[in-house]
């Protein structure tokens, strides 16, 4: 669990590191909010065994993360146990996990700054999900301005 | 825009007000954080006719809702989520157009919350205005811990 825990503990440093450039470029209103939400791939923090491959593939994300952090648009994230439940409609069903299709399932996200969805989708294009046929969801955060 | 601009700022004052609850809790050990992925929702703020009474009524509910949630001390924060973003897909990266999922699944929007566990995040859910509505549905996921 080392290496989850550098995950984890990187996440936050780096998050800390980033508020201040964050509220900087909001002040200037030239960046949005994006959410990164990320589906699919096969290595998950939770059950990631400690084979070369794995532990190889984790290191990816905490060195993508750390880049982002030094370049001061991460601005947080988290990642998501597989399980779960979820609450349906008026009679407010619960039904247990998946709720979705598995490749569809949500397994974190990330919150990052970009000037537009284009330069978020070049951003998300470096995530290291991609190594493992993983998807990311790129969305704008609504602002409270308009 | 005026309740757009109030829920917001609702979430922004009740998420700073609740911060030192919060962390007060998690040194107790006693709770664990949950997401609250909402989806199927079709009054999204972005595009809601204010105008109409039952919109800001609705929209009034979730207010009441998050303001509820704060007053316990277990809102963490959330954000609405614009209706439109690209997806990119696997090793060729593909960058494709919203819709990026069939349409009724789309996440609107999260929240997240304290709770003593997924049970409790559950009956908290259940209070969510979305459920008001036969297609809204409320993923509960526990966030992943350090230890």
């Amino acid at each position: 669990m080392k290496n989850l825990k550098t995950a984890v503990f990187t996440l936050a440093i780096m998050t800390i590191a980033t508020i201040s450039a964050y509220a900087q470029s909001k002040a200037e209103s030239k960046t949005e909010k994006f959410m990164l939400i990320f589906r699919g791939g096969y290595t998950h923090l939770q059950n990631a065994n400690d084979s070369k491959e794995a532990q190889g593939y984790i290191q990816s994300w905490i060195t993508w993360m750390q880049g982002l952090g030094h370049k001061g648009i991460l601005v947080g994230g988290e990642n998501l146990y597989r399980t779960g439940k979820q609450v349906n409609g008026k009679n407010k069903v619960v039904t247990d996990a998946p709720f979705i299709v598995a490749k569809e399932m949500v397994n974190g996200h990330l919150f990052i700054i970009a000037k537009d969805i284009n330069e978020a989708v070049e951003i998300a294009k470096g995530c290291p999900i991609f190594q493992e046929s993983g998807k990311v969801e790129v969305r704008q955060v609504l602002k409270s301005e308009n | 825009m005026k309740s757009l601009k109030t829920l917001v700022f609702t979430v922004a004052i009740m998420t700073m007000s609740t911060i030192s609850s919060y962390a007060q809790l998690k040194v107790d050990g006693k709770t664990e954080k949950f997401i609250f992925l909402f989806r199927g929702e079709d009054t999204h703020i972005q595009t809601a006719n204010y105008d109409l009474k039952e919109v800001k009524e609705y929209i009034q509910l979730w207010i009441n809702w998050q303001q509820g949630l704060a007053e316990k001390g277990i809102l963490v924060g959330g954000d609405p989520l614009q209706t439109t973003g690209k997806q990119v897909t696997g090793k060729s990266k593909v960058v494709t157009d919203g819709p990026l999922i069939v349409a009724k699944e789309t996440v609107d929007g999260y929240l997240i919350v304290n709770a003593k566990d997924l049970n409790d995040a559950v009956e908290i859910a259940k209070g969510c205005p979305l459920l008001t509505k036969e297609k809204g549905k409320v993923e509960v996921r526990p966030l992943q811990k350090q230890n």
